[in-house]
């Protein structure tokens, strides 16, 4: 029921970027649909620029929200309320969650359009395969949160510098992932490769490889995210 | 009971360290025999010195998503108390001016049943009217020998006949308490004749 109410709120408070962002994101992928001029690399290009620029910015956009409500001082409001550390650090994750998922699956569906009607043909791309890769791109930017969500959090816990704490906490993070990165593609050795395929300027292309890496990222991130909720808890305020 | 004290007195602090909002360096925090935690917060309404509102929420919104997470939430107390403070349940909290946001912070600490209430210096830059209608909700709202409220303010002159109990705090530390009638019996001077003396 807490969590529920509080996510409502979360939801609620992110709707603008919800609405508005996802109508910036279907016209900015109109745009290689009208530029009839431009070659298909060019236009290939330009439908799937909003797929990586989201999974970069939302990182911005998910420390930024929880750094609102610390300027805003509607963390006081927070705080007071029987809650859990979880409560406050999952409801802002998916709320953030849900932005990425809308904006990339408008994104995507564009992609699938454009090129059925830029090449004719969705070059053999069925909406199953799109669905498997749209869950694929998501195991990046939704794990990478974890990383952003902790240093922040660690940042807030420290009582000088936070800023700095904050960003040698992400290099830090960032090092270690690196450094376990082999001993976390063993872990994962025993997952099946993915077969996937991607539309290119000649059509369809479609190859293999390991998940082990991505899946090493997806439970570092997830470590991360469950760790600042319990480190939101030591906060000071 | 009126916990007074200049600017850095420890005022907030110490309301912070009930509520679990900061840990103390030294010795150890309890509330109603218990460390704080999220479970002590269901017993505890607080008001920070602070505006801690969403701007984009009505004022009703506000008052339903609180409402959620308290069990002794009183909708009926709620309503009475809205009305009570002239506030408008349509009306966004970012239109409304610094007394009235106040106003709505209050009628949230208000409308529960909460055995301790702690109200972090509510009068504090608020016009005079708004002044009066927080105080006038307190007197209506107060449950005698049911709860305590606790006020934090250093505008001792009109809060003064709320009090039943005072503490005189300064730097930190606690330098006299007692019985408001008892104070003013012995020194033979108000609660704030008192406080300029002690602590000029």
């Amino acid at each position: 029921m807490r969590f529920k109410e509080l996510l409502i709120k979360e939801l609620k408070q992110e709707r603008a970027w919800l609405l508005w962002g996802s109508l910036i994101v279907c016209g900015y992928e109109v745009l290689p649909l009208i530029k009839t001029d431009l070659h298909a690399p060019y236009w290939l290009s330009l439908a799937t620029a909003p797929l990586i620029i989201i999974a970069f910015a939302i990182q911005a956009k998910a420390v930024n929200t929880l750094r609102n409500e610390w300027n805003s001082n509607s963390v006081q409001l927070l705080f007071s309320l029987p809650l859990r550390g979880y409560h406050f650090v999952i409801t802002k994750f998916v709320a953030q969650a849900a932005i990425v998922c809308s904006y990339s699956l408008l994104s995507l569906i564009f992609l699938l359009l454009i090129c059925k009607i830029r090449l004719g043909s969705t070059a053999g791309v069925t909406p199953i395969e799109m669905l498997k890769c749209w869950l694929l791109y998501l195991l990046f930017p939704l794990p990478a949160m974890g990383f952003f969500t902790f240093s922040y959090v660690a940042g807030r816990c420290s009582p000088y510098v936070k800023r700095l704490v904050s960003v040698l906490c992400l290099f830090t993070l960032v090092y270690l992932f690196v450094r376990l990165s082999h001993w976390g593609y063993k872990l994962f050795a025993f997952l099946p490769k993915l077969t996937v395929s991607v539309i290119t300027v000649d059509g369809i292309s479609t190859g293999s490889f390991s998940p082990s890496g991505i899946a090493f990222f997806a439970l570092f991130g997830f470590v991360l995210l469950v760790s600042s909720c319990f480190a939101i808890e030591r906060v000071e305020l | 009971m009126g916990l007074l004290g200049p600017n850095g007195s420890g005022k907030t602090t110490f309301m912070k360290l009930v509520l679990g909002f900061l840990r103390p360096q030294h010795g150890n925090v309890t509330v109603f025999g218990e460390r704080p935690s999220p479970a002590i917060k269901e017993k505890i309404a607080y008001v920070s010195e602070l505006d801690t509102l969403y701007p984009w929420m009505k004022v009703g919104e506000i008052v339903h998503f609180t409402s959620k997470f308290y069990k002794d939430w009183d909708n009926s107390k709620s309503s009475e108390l809205l009305d009570f403070m002239g506030l408008d349940p349509y009306k966004k909290i970012g239109a409304l001016s610094k007394g009235m946001r106040t106003r709505v912070r209050i009628a949230l600490a208000l409308s529960r049943r909460a055995d301790l209430v702690l109200l972090d210096d509510p009068f504090s830059g608020i016009d005079l009217l708004s002044r009066e209608k927080i105080q006038d909700g307190l007197i209506q709202t107060y449950r005698y020998k049911e709860q305590s409220v606790i006020i934090s303010t250093h505008i001792v002159k009109e809060a003064e006949p709320l009090f039943d109990e005072v503490a005189f705090l300064n730097e930190g530390e606690i330098i006299l308490q007692g019985n408001a009638d008892d104070l003013r019996e012995k020194h033979k001077k108000t609660i704030t004749d008192l406080y300029r003396d002690i602590l000029r």
